[in-house]
This record gives C-alpha cells, structure tokens and sequence, in this order.
C-alpha cells in the first residue's frame, strides 16, 4: 500500500502494547505494535510509542512508522508529541514548503499531510514540519484520544500509561 | 535642536519575540532541562541536562543525540562523531550520552558546550546523508557519458519497480539494446538500505535492468557491502571506463 493509502485508512492496533525499557539506556521506555487493516496485520507497519521514565506525565510520542521489507528503511508518517520535554518545534521557512507558524508547543503534531510531497515521497529530514493542536492534552488518556483520532486508530486505548515510578522529591 | 533617537517598535517587538522562548529552563524531579537556542536538523530545540553530583553537576545531553540519531537511522554514526567533537571541547562520551561533571563557576560554559557538541553530532550527522550521495551522483552522469556516449544516456531519472513505487534513480544507460540503472550510494546506513530496498523491487520485474551501485570508497561500507551486492554490481566511481563497461555487459 502507499503511505497516502496507509495513512489515510481506518486502523486499529493488532494487539496491546507493552511499555518496555531500552537497554542500556533504562531511561528510554518503548513500544512497537503492528497495525491492521480490514482484518490483515499490516507488515512493517506499527505505531511505535516513546517517553522517559525520569519524565512523568510528559513527553511521550507516538508515532505512526513503515519499515521496508527487512526492516532496513524507517519512514515515519506522522508523530504526535506531547509535552516535550526539547519544547517546541521550529518550522524552516522554505520555498513551497508548508509553514504553519515558526515554532509550536511543546505539544505539537507532525502530521502526515504537512509532511507528504504527493506521489510516492515524503518530505526528507523525519517528519520535518509539525503544527501545534486545537485543544489542550492535559492528561496521557487525552493525548492518547486525540493520537487515535489524528492516526486514525479505533482501538487507541489498549496503549497503557507509561509504568512511571513517582517519587516525592 | 537635539532631537530624541525615534523607537523602531516594530523591530523591537518583532526581535522580543523571536528570542522571548530562545532558552526555556525546564525543572523535573532532581534535574533541569534547558532548551538552547540551537535547532537541531529535524526541527527539535538542543536540549541539556543537569544534575546535582557530588561537589557539583553533571551536564549531559540525556541521551537525546544518540535518540534523534537512532530515528534518523544513522545511531551508529554516534560513538564516532559524539567521541570527536566532545573530546574537542574536553567533554566525555559515556554509553549514549554526552556529558561533564563541573562546580557551579564552570557550569553555564558546562551548558554551552554539551549542546553544541550536541549540535554538532547532528549536523554533521545529517548533512553526510545528503551529501554523499549528491557529490558521487553529479560525476556520475558526466563520467556514464564519456564512457558510452551521449545518446546511450537515458534522460530520465525514475523507474519502476515490481512493487508499482516509482524509485528516483542517479541514471539509466541503454547499452547494446539492454538497460542498466547506476545509482550513487553514501557509505551511511539510510543510503544503503534505500538502494539495497530499491534494486530488490526492480530486480523483482519479470525483465529487470542490470543494477550498478557507485559507491566512493567499498572499505568504507564495512558489512553493508554485502548488502548491497546482494543487489546488484557494485563499483567504486573512480575506476576504469572498462569496469564500467564490463558492469553492463
């Protein structure tokens, strides 16, 4: 499927994903959860989750991810980020390239439309023009809702909070 | 008549603006995050990390080069490129993470220079990815002309594979009624893949081209060559017109 078609359908994930930590790192929490559409688990297609557990209640994001057959070539198609803790994005202001605003919020969606060249590419750099959103995300559940909606994802709330250790300091 | 220097307000307001959220502090649990105003080639802020360590701080970049690395595909490039540039502005490289143990007097240039080594890395990082390719691929099609002449130059750039992807390629040769596709390939992870991606789908056609891979220097592909001769043929772009030829044959 092209990544316009893959994008744009109707998808729910495959089964729950489990928050994992990366090694050797152990800060870095992660997930990768295939997708599927109209009943086929789509290959090297998933919806890959990140955050810190150092970083509770912020800065998580999830993103929708196609890998080539072997896994060789990553292209992200769209990443919500929430709260990040590098703060907002900044927007380069090029000829023909969309230029929503020059710098977002912490909370900002790097959405597949903005970054999508027509045909069969996608803008290079990962992702590289992102928007702010309507609404504010106070919490990981409404984060979670609104990733669901803008991947259109029906079953969204199988990803779990993030087992964040807190600690009074 | 003396006379009162006039406020430009719009250039005020515009530039107050501009560097109001230039450096945003950031404190969570025992550390403090500082946004730089350095843009890192995605988009993203440069973004430190200090701590509180016995008899001062530690100043790191929490990990997020190697991260921002790792999304770019190029996380192997890391150990290299963070070890270069930190050991220039006497910082360490520990595990994924760049960082430095300072006193409090030390600590705002401890700031600077963990972000922009931070920088650096991905900068230099990115900019290999377009580059090489780029420069290998503008010889190329000037060198495929004078070894088999001007008419034998496909001018298009694209060709489809089995898969229906159209894939963008450095040039197409027509030789003795055969077609032979060249595409100049960077010696990073990202590079290879696509081409090793590509040519697997345009090998997949039922009458596939031959497949050249250009590269600059073979030694520097490490293992990766491997992949990239599973492929097609691979030559590197400063040898003689007659491996070129005998490449097409």
């Amino acid at each position: 499927m092209a990544y316009d078609a893959l994008f744009n359908a109707p998808k729910s994930l495959a089964q729950a994903p489990v928050w994992t930590r990366s090694d050797p790192e152990k800060a870095v929490l992660w997930f990768d959860v295939p997708i599927e559409i109209d009943g086929l688990v789509v290959a090297n297609f998933t919806l890959h989750g990140e955050c810190r557990l150092d970083l509770q209640d912020q800065n998580v994001g999830l993103e929708l991810i196609h890998r080539s057959a072997g896994g060789y070539r990553r292209r992200a198609l769209g990443r919500l980020d929430w709260l990040s803790i590098k703060g907002g994005h900044t927007n380069k202001k090029r000829r023909g390239w969309p230029y929503p605003c020059p710098r977002t919020p912490p909370t900002h969606y790097h959405s597949f439309d903005l970054n999508w060249l027509g045909d069969t590419n996608m803008r290079p750099g990962d992702l590289p023009v992102a928007d702010g959103i309507d609404g504010e995300l106070q919490t990981f559940e409404s984060m979670r809702a609104m990733a669901g909606f803008l991947f259109r994802i029906s079953n969204i709330e199988l990803v779990p909070r993030p087992p964040w250790v807190y600690t009074l300091v | 008549m003396a006379t009162l220097p006039r406020l430009d307000t719009i250039l005020t307001d515009a530039v107050e603006k501009a560097v109001r959220d230039l450096v945003c502090l950031k404190s969570w649990g025992d550390a403090a995050f500082v946004n730089l105003p350095l843009i890192a080639p995605d988009g993203s802020s440069i973004t430190v990390r200090v701590k509180r360590i016995d008899g001062g701080f530690q100043v790191d970049d929490a990990g997020f080069t190697y991260r921002d690395l790792l999304r770019a595909g190029s996380d192997r490039s890391f150990a290299k490129q963070a070890s270069l540039y930190a050991h220039r502005k006497e910082l360490e490289v520990e595990g994924r993470m760049i960082l430095v143990r300072v006193d409090g007097d030390d600590l705002q240039r401890a700031i600077c220079d963990v972000g922009s080594v931070s920088w650096q890395v991905l900068e230099k990082v990115y900019s290999r990815l377009d580059e090489q390719e780029t420069q290998i691929e503008e010889g190329l099609r000037e060198r495929l002309q004078s070894v088999f002449g001007e008419g034998h130059l496909d001018p298009r750039q694209d060709i489809v594979g089995l898969s229906t992807n159209e894939w963008k390629v450095s040039a197409i040769v027509h030789v003795d009624g055969k077609l032979a596709v060249f595409q100049a390939v960077g010696d990073h992870a990202n590079s290879i893949y696509r081409v090793s991606a590509a040519f697997h789908d345009i090998a997949a056609l039922p009458d596939p081209p031959t497949l050249i891979s250009v590269v600059k220097n073979r030694k520097a592909l490490g293992t990766r060559l491997s992949l990239l001769a599973q492929a097609g043929h691979v030559i590197e772009e400063g040898q003689a017109d007659e491996v070129y030829r005998r490449a097409v044959a």
